[in-house]
């Protein structure tokens, strides 16, 4: 089988960590050349190849030997048994900050670091303004690290490592740290990474991040290979032992339909009531539009009082431009009082196809059919807005933060955030 | 409630010199010449954290958070102002920071709890409950070397818990591990604020915040922009980052005004309106047991959800059918939030040798990611009190929503239009 497309070679690669009850046990086992009967197999001796420009995903639970792995692909550790061979110069982002000197400025960290990439010093000082412009971090690209915030660190390193040529990435869990605008732009120069050719190689406890970020798959099990291939058959697969292992044996039932139980209504009503539209709620954006109403409305056009759970609602936003506008969204989020955001929505779907526009100074609203979920009892806020652009890439015309206040006095919803009627529930006896 | 402050800071300024060599640092020690301007990164702020309190920091990266953190941690020194602390301070700063890779696990955990104040007794009778919630198996006698990144966190998180901290310090640091015990976790962080203790986190994670905290501080170039009820400071900051993103990186402060409006000193209020709550159970009766929880949708693959699916949840009982027995089921999300659930009384029936319960409900548009479902099974009395008599383990979920949205639940819209409103009616009253 030729070898040309693979920029991973893993053979016969194995891990075991010895274990000596002191450090004089462990003097006299080297001297003897004993083998350690209690030693741990981290890893036991695994094959596989990573092809050029895949992502590929390594899952399993914690102590399963993922990091073991990723280790020896970047030589931190060397290997007990068999070789991995590399082509390509890989970069391994596993622990944020790690190899970073704290004493040393960020530029003079990223140099280094550049240079130990392999590049030449001519490429390490033209590459520099780049980093420093990915980074984002203002003066501090010129202090000692040590005085940098875990983001701040997090920002370095991936600026790093996007400008020192690597062929191969191996990440260690999706970077959590950083604000969203920093994550979207590191997502951003993975995409880029991998349309140019590059090999990702990605640690993660979420199955959903495998199977949606990756070509294949390896599932790693107490140190052994439990299967490799296409990404979404072995994030399934693990997911499958995952539930099965829980099961504790003596299952209730199979899956099967709930051979019997009446239909159980909830055992009482819900009522919200709405307030006014608050006119002086304070609202925030860069104009273009105004919020003028919003709430909810009876069939026959009314603003509602009082509405039940369960029942058809008309939730509606009205919102007046004060210039041409050329594809608004109107959309809104409805919040308990402690600001969790329950449910919201917007018109983008409706419009993406054929964006409408409206003249300076006219009126528009949106409406918003469906059925009012049962709520626990509590305050609630109505929190309108329109924007204009796009779901992912827009500005805020205005939003209004708790333009409308509703409250539910009487709930059958004894626990949760949201209540969900039964459709059925039974009860049985084996 | 007391409201004594527990953490006070007062006029709390760090500004760092901006020597950046070595050998400038030096230099400028020997002799001293007049220093570049010093950088503020903290400046002038005052504040007190009740006891009991959550307090969220929030702000983008290097707005002075993790600073403020250390300050108010003691690991760094403020150039001016004060902070005090009353009362046992624990940290997760950064995970496993304090691990030293050549000790145990265990001989890891003795260390933080010395370090701590625990006497040597005391941390004997709690390291049981820590290698248990730590839950990594061997590796506990093994070094912090060998150990992945969610041994790190599970050992660090466990240690910390179990000192007794009277103020938990958090920064940004519970997204690591499965999501079993990322609801260990944070059902651990909910039990400890019911019992008093103090929390302060920082986190990116607008729903992280806004389902922990009661109080939220927001800094910004080291100032304090914002400090009120959750609601209204993360709203703030949400507002400003959505203008700072459209203005596309203008170097404008942002524009949120520190207002009395803004600087809201209150709590936010807790409701306690006498329902059931899962959350606050005693200890198990054990007189009966709870196994055999499933929750599927399709056969095919029963770890995987759908959002607006038809959804079954089974779970089998096995006990003495006590008067007022109630089988519930609920669902958490990443944060252990109880998002939905249910009820059912269980009836006795004729020989009650094993009774079943079975749940079937449209499963609301989640929003994408991992959950665990729970059984229980609890008796109420006639006064309305909840005792639990058991409880089956959690088992995760995956749920899949295709629906695009920022809410909890969302729902799923019949229709939705957009269109002019003729002028006639266009005037709302």
């Amino acid at each position: 089988m030729s070898t040309q497309g693979n920029v991973i070679q893993v053979c016969g690669l194995g891990k075991r960590y010895a274990r000596h009850a002191t450090p004089l046990d462990r003097m006299q086992a080297l001297l003897q050349g004993r083998e350690d009967e209690q030693g741990f197999e981290a890893l036991v001796p695994l094959d596989f190849s990573i092809r050029r420009g895949e992502c590929f995903g390594i899952i399993g639970r914690n102590g399963s030997g993922k990091s073991t792995l990723l280790k020896l692909f970047c030589g931190i550790i060397s290997p007990s048994a068999g070789r991995v061979t590399l082509s390509g110069r890989a970069l391994g982002l596993i622990e944020l900050g790690a190899g970073f000197q704290p004493d040393f400025t960020g530029r003079e960290n990223a140099h280094i670091n550049a240079l130990v990439q392999g590049l030449d010093e001519d490429e390490a000082a033209q590459r520099m303004p780049l980093i420093e412009e990915f980074a984002d971090i203002g003066p501090y690209f010129d202090r000692p690290v040590r005085t940098y915030s875990s983001g701040m660190y997090a920002r370095l390193g991936f600026a790093i490592s996007a400008h020192v040529d690597a062929d191969i990435l191996i990440v260690d869990e999706i970077l959590a740290v950083g604000d969203t605008s920093f994550q979207q732009k590191c997502a951003k120069w993975m995409r880029q990474f991998r349309e140019r050719g590059g090999t990702v190689v990605l640690v993660s406890h979420a199955v959903r991040d495998i199977a949606a970020l990756c070509d294949r798959a390896l599932w790693l099990d107490r140190g052994e290979m439990r299967s490799l291939g296409p990404a979404d058959e072995v994030a399934a697969a693990y997911q499958r032992a995952m539930m099965a292992e829980q099961d504790t044996g003596d299952s209730a039932a199979q899956a099967a339909p709930p051979a019997e139980g009446p239909v159980s209504e909830w055992q009482g009503q819900m009522k919200l009531h709405q307030g006014w539209y608050d006119t002086a709620a304070k609202g925030h954006g860069h104009g273009g539009a105004v919020v003028i109403d919003a709430g909810f409305f009876t069939a026959e056009g009314a603003r509602a009082e009082t509405l039940e759970g369960g029942a058809d609602m008309i939730l509606k936003i009205r919102a007046r431009a004060t210039r041409d506008l050329h594809a608004p969204i109107l959309g809104f989020i409805f919040r308990d009082s402690n600001g969790r955001n329950l449910f919201g929505d917007n018109t983008y779907m409706t419009t993406r196809e054929k964006p409408v526009r409206f003249a300076a100074g006219q009126v528009f609203e949106a409406e918003f059919h469906g059925t009012l979920p049962f709520l626990p009892v509590g305050n609630y806020t109505l929190a309108p807005s329109v924007i204009e652009g796009t779901q992912e890439d827009h500005v805020q015309l205005h939003w209004v933060e708790n333009a409308v206040t509703l409250q539910v006095s009487e709930s059958p919803v004894e626990f949760g955030l949201v209540g969900v009627p039964m459709k059925a529930i039974g009860r049985g006896m084996q | 409630m007391s409201s004594e402050p527990v953490i006070s800071v007062r006029n709390l300024t760090k500004s760092f010199a901006s020597a950046s060599h070595g050998v400038d640092a030096l230099s400028q020690a020997l002799w001293p010449r007049p220093a570049a301007k010093p950088e503020v990164v903290l400046k002038g702020v005052s504040f007190d954290i009740q006891r009991g309190e959550a307090l969220g920091i929030i702000g983008r990266n290097g707005s002075g958070k993790s600073t403020l953190l250390k300050l108010i941690c003691g690991v760094m020194r403020p150039s001016s102002g004060s902070v005090s602390c009353s009362g046992r301070l624990a940290t997760l700063l950064e995970l496993g920071a304090a691990f030293h890779p050549d000790f145990t696990g265990r001989e890891n955990a003795r260390y933080v709890a010395s370090i701590l104040g625990l006497k040597e007794e005391e941390f004997d009778s709690i390291v049981g409950s820590i290698a248990e919630f730590a839950d990594i198996g061997p590796f506990f006698d093994r070094k912090v070397q060998e150990y992945s990144s969610g041994m790190y966190a599970r050992l660090a998180f466990a240690v910390n818990i179990h000192c007794a901290p009277d103020i938990l310090v958090i920064d940004e640091a519970l997204s690591v591990g499965d999501i079993l015990f990322q609801v260990k976790c944070f059902s651990r962080l909910h039990r400890f604020r019911a019992e008093g203790g103090t929390l302060v986190i920082v986190s990116h994670d607008d729903t992280a915040v806004r389902a922990l905290c009661d109080r939220v501080l927001w800094l910004d170039r080291g100032r304090l922009v914002a400090l009120g009820a959750t609601d209204h400071v993360c709203g703030l900051y949400q507002a400003s980052t959505a203008v700072a993103q459209a203005s596309s990186g203008s170097e404008e402060a942002p524009k949120a005004p520190l207002d009395e409006a803004n600087l809201v000193q209150g709590r936010s209020e807790v409701i306690d309106n006498g329902r059931f709550d899962p959350d606050s159970l005693a200890e198990p009766l054990h007189e009966g047991s709870v196994s055999g929880l499933r929750c599927w949708q399709d056969s095919d693959n029963p770890g995987l959800l759908e959002g607006g699916g038809e959804t079954h949840v089974v779970f089998r009982y096995a006990g003495p059918a006590l008067p007022g027995l109630k089988a519930c089921f609920l669902l958490r999300d990443r944060l252990a939030q109880i998002v939905f659930g249910a009820c059912a009384p269980l009836r006795r029936n004729s020989e009650g040798a094993h009774l079943d319960a079975r749940f079937c409900f449209d499963l609301p548009w989640l929003v994408s990611g991992e959950y665990v479902v729970e059984a229980l099974v609890v008796v109420e009395t006639e006064e309305g009190a909840h005792r639990l008599v058991d409880h089956a383990a959690p088992v995760p979920l995956e749920v899949k929503t295709t629906h695009i949205s920022h809410g909890l639940a969302n729902l799923r819209m019949r229709t939705i239009s957009i269109q002019p409103v003729p002028v006639r009616f266009s005037e709302v009253g």
